[in-house]
């Protein structure tokens, strides 16, 4: 029937009374309740949530009546009546509308699944109710962003797989947050919604419980990771005269506190990262420091090297016994910040040799390169943001010294090649087409979270409004927007021919693309003043859906440059700017090479070495580092060894085993990193098993 | 072939300088045919990338480079002639 002849029908149909039915019909309402049939509901409901006139909404609403006069039925849900609204809708080519009034759901068979099932979307999501809640609100959420928030093309581009924009189930809330423990100090947690206000905390015990608590209220704002920068420098001046026994104490209790979050709450870890130095940092030296009741002391910073180089050794050799089987803990992550005058320190020789220790024993240990007059805060898997002389200059007031994510977006490179067919000039026209996408979606979600910022102290976002200290928490005008990418390798290999490690001209094309990428980030952020910057996707899910998606569409050329095992389907594409991550190569060409890429990539790089089973000396980690860090551009490393945990004895071992070595058992868990964090394989997702499984170990360094 | 290449950007003086002074030497001691000397402006993507793949992370910065062998390179600052004229003595003796 064609749209005019249908609306002519309605028109002259609309002479019957409006209330009245005909229908003994009852609605099981969304309010739970059982209702009497009644057309002005759907009429009612279609001007409130699309504001389509009201003729309309009535010719809407009568036609949907005939439709389920025939149905010959008692009941019906509203959800239904939903549905058969919008199938009308979309009779009448009213997309847009449709798209207002569409309800949001999960399927009964995948809320099963969710149910039942863990999510191996994240390693770090642990699976029961509290989890599969976190599991079906993303759910909800995702399709509220990709239908309200987000435009139709930028949606689009996510759903075939051209960008993916992450954390879309979070999408009332940022991306990740570093900032110093200084705001806890100076303020205690007076927090909006809380239903106490606890003041500066009086001595460290409360202060590590204050850390925790204030964590656990970010992770309830951000999206990913939460970053502490400095922690044992902002601790010192709490740990005057305490013996190494009491600081330690302390030190497990940190570290303990927020390995606890996850088993106390059900739900998600913390994703939280610890900034460690051994010197004061020279921003640091000259700043009054915060003691006990947020009270300065009258001493400053610099003072206070001793107390925060014994808090530091304090943590590492707590992360050296491991949790209470012996394995690494996973959260909070130690990040050692190597610097020029951490090599002029005295003491950092031994402090060196200890965090190599523990990096050599359980891994956990991540050496973040500043160097020059380079300072940054590190988080999340590899993010980082790059401190400017503004931020320097907030240094002499730490508490303001709070940073954000608002989002990250990645850029599926191989499928730009697939698409250039070989041509330069198409390839880099397609990264333009693909970056463009990413700053729109981050246009997009600024306006969002800035309208959800503007409702204040009434909004949802009521905690990142608050301004303690004049300025609200969020400092969207430090925010960055992270543009990320995938599959480097895979791009190269496809329009060269070669892989990023096979040939001096492959990898330096694919600085070309980089280049070009960190040169687009510029302009746009001078177009749109935002500021865009590049990071190194860690891409848990990312590097299998995009993998998955290009197997589907572009199957030819994906087949061509595709990592992992096609037979099984664990495939994937290669990480970031990484190399072949299969490729037997010495460890420092690795670190060598894959650090080329680090200085055009701002806001975060890392390159993982691979232990295995493998355990080497301490003092071979530690001139590993010396010479990273002096003979490279590289801007983090981690050393990751694999674990078997058993289930029925508890004993630990090296290695990743089908059953344990000790009681014979096949209980058994088995961990390793996978982008950035320790996790549990079970909970991978196929496309990580594959990489997995290729990864090259190195034996020894 | 020996290249010297010389990273930099437009607006920097430095890189301008270090720029003009290969130019002068290289012309002073009659060797511009058998020396490619070459700008890279780190404002594009062609700079970038190459200042990338040889770990430039100063300007101005200088590499010798003889064969795509680096032979001398000089980091955020600009070099002084009696420093890089050893690297060019056997061409001056040709």
């Amino acid at each position: 029937m064609l749209r005019n002849e249908l609306v002519e029908i309605n028109l002259e149909e609309l002479s019957t009374p409006k209330e009245a039915t005909d229908l003994s019909m009852f609605v099981r309402t969304s309010a739970d309740d059982i209702v009497a049939w009644n057309r002005a509901r759907i009429v009612e409901a279609l001007i409130k949530e699309t504001g389509v006139r009201k003729e309309l909404a009535e010719i809407i609403g009568l036609e949907v009546e005939k439709q389920v006069k025939k149905l010959s039925v008692n009941f019906i849900t509203a959800p239904l009546i939903r549905e058969l609204v919008d199938v009308k809708l979309l009779e009448y080519g009213l997309e847009d509308i449709r798209k207002k009034h569409t309800r949001l759901g999960v399927p009964i068979y995948d809320v099963k699944q969710i149910i039942f099932h863990k999510n191996k979307e994240n390693a770090n999501t642990p699976h029961n109710p509290e989890a599969t809640n976190l599991t079906l609100s993303e759910n909800i959420k995702k399709e509220f962003a990709l239908l309200h928030v987000f435009s139709g093309p930028v949606a689009d581009a996510h759903m075939i797989g051209d960008i993916h924009i992450h954390d879309l189930g979070f999408i009332d809330r940022p991306y990740c947050s570093g900032q110093s423990i200084e705001f806890i100090k100076k303020f205690g947690l007076s927090l909006p919604e809380a239903n106490f206000i606890a003041l500066p905390a009086d001595d460290p015990d409360n202060l590590i419980a204050q850390i925790v608590k204030f964590s656990l209220a970010l992770h309830g704002n951000f999206a990913g990771a939460i970053g502490w920068d400095a922690v044992n420098v902002f601790l010192a001046p709490y740990l005057e005269g305490f013996g190494k026994g009491h600081i330690r104490k302390l030190a497990k209790m940190l570290i303990e506190e927020f390995s606890h979050v996850a088993v106390a709450r059900g739900g998600q870890g913390v994703f939280s990262d610890l900034n460690l130095y051994y010197e004061i940092p020279r921003h640091f030296e000259e700043v009054p420091a915060i003691g006990r009741g947020g009270e300065y002391t009258g001493k400053k910073y610099g003072d206070y090297q001793k107390e925060a180089q014994a808090f530091a050794e304090a943590l590492f050799e707590v992360y050296m016994d491991g949790d209470g089987a012996g394995r690494p803990y996973f959260f909070p992550k130690p990040l050692v910040h190597i610097t020029e005058k951490f090599f002029k320190t005295e003491g950092s020789d031994r402090f060196l040799e200890l965090i190599s220790a523990v990096a050599a024993e359980k891994g956990n240990t991540y050496y973040v390169f500043d160097r020059g007059e380079t300072a940054k805060i590190s988080e999340c898997c590899r993010l980082s943001f790059k401190l400017e002389q503004s931020d320097l200059d907030d240094a002499k007031q730490p508490w303001k010294m709070r940073y954000s994510a608002l989002q990250n977006i990645t850029l599926n490179l191989p499928r730009a090649a697939y698409k250039a067919e070989g041509s330069g000039e198409k390839l880099f026209d397609e990264l333009t087409r693909q970056m463009e996408l990413a700053v729109s979606a981050h246009i997009h979600k600024r306006r969002f979270i800035e309208e959800l910022l503007s409702l204040g102290n009434d909004g949802p976002l009521s905690l990142l409004a608050m301004k303690k200290d004049g300025e609200p928490y969020l400092r969207m005008h430090r925010v960055t927007h992270l543009i990320g990418m995938l599959g480097l390798n895979e791009l190269v290999q496809f329009h060269t021919g070669k892989e990023l490690h096979e040939s001096d001209e492959s990898l330096k094309f694919g600085m070309k693309v980089i280049a070009f990428m960190r040169l687009k980030c510029e302009e746009f952020s001078k177009l749109h003043n935002m500021h865009f910057v590049l990071e190194q996707t860690p891409a848990e899910s990312t590097a299998y859906r995009f993998a998955k998606l290009d197997m589907k569409h572009f199957t030819d050329c994906a087949s061509r440059v595709m990592k992992g095992s096609l037979e099984n389907n664990n495939i994937y594409y290669t990480n970031s700017t990484y190399f072949n991550i299969s490729r037997p190569m010495n460890p420092i060409e690795r670190v060598e090479k894959e650090g080329l890429f680090h200085p055009l990539i701002d806001a975060g790089a890392l390159t993982h070495v691979w232990l295995g089973e493998s355990k080497p000396p301490a003092a071979s980690i530690a001139n590993f580092v010396v010479k990273t860090f002096r003979n490279t551009t590289n801007s983090q490393i981690a050393f990751s060894p694999e674990f078997t945990t058993c289930n029925e004895c508890g004993k630990t071992v090296r290695g990743i085993k089908e059953s344990c070595g000790y009681c014979g058992s096949r209980n058994i868990e088995c961990m390793t990193r996978i982008t950035g964090y320790f996790s549990k394989i079970a909970g991978w997702n196929k496309g990580k098993l594959g990489e997995l499984a290729d990864r090259y170990r190195e034996g020894a360094l | 072939m020996m290249k010297v290449k010389v990273f930099g950007k437009p607006g920097c003086e430095f890189c301008k300088t270090t720029m003009k002074k290969f130019e002068i030497f290289l012309n002073l001691w009659k060797i511009t045919d058998k020396v490619e000397l070459a700008f890279f402006d780190m404002e594009t993507v062609d700079g970038l990338a190459e200042g990338a793949f040889l770990a430039v992370s100063n300007i101005p910065t200088s590499i010798i480079e003889l064969d795509g062998q680096v032979l001398a390179r000089w980091d955020g600052k600009v070099p002084v002639s009696e420093e890089f004229k050893p690297h060019f003595e056997k061409l001056l003796s040709d």
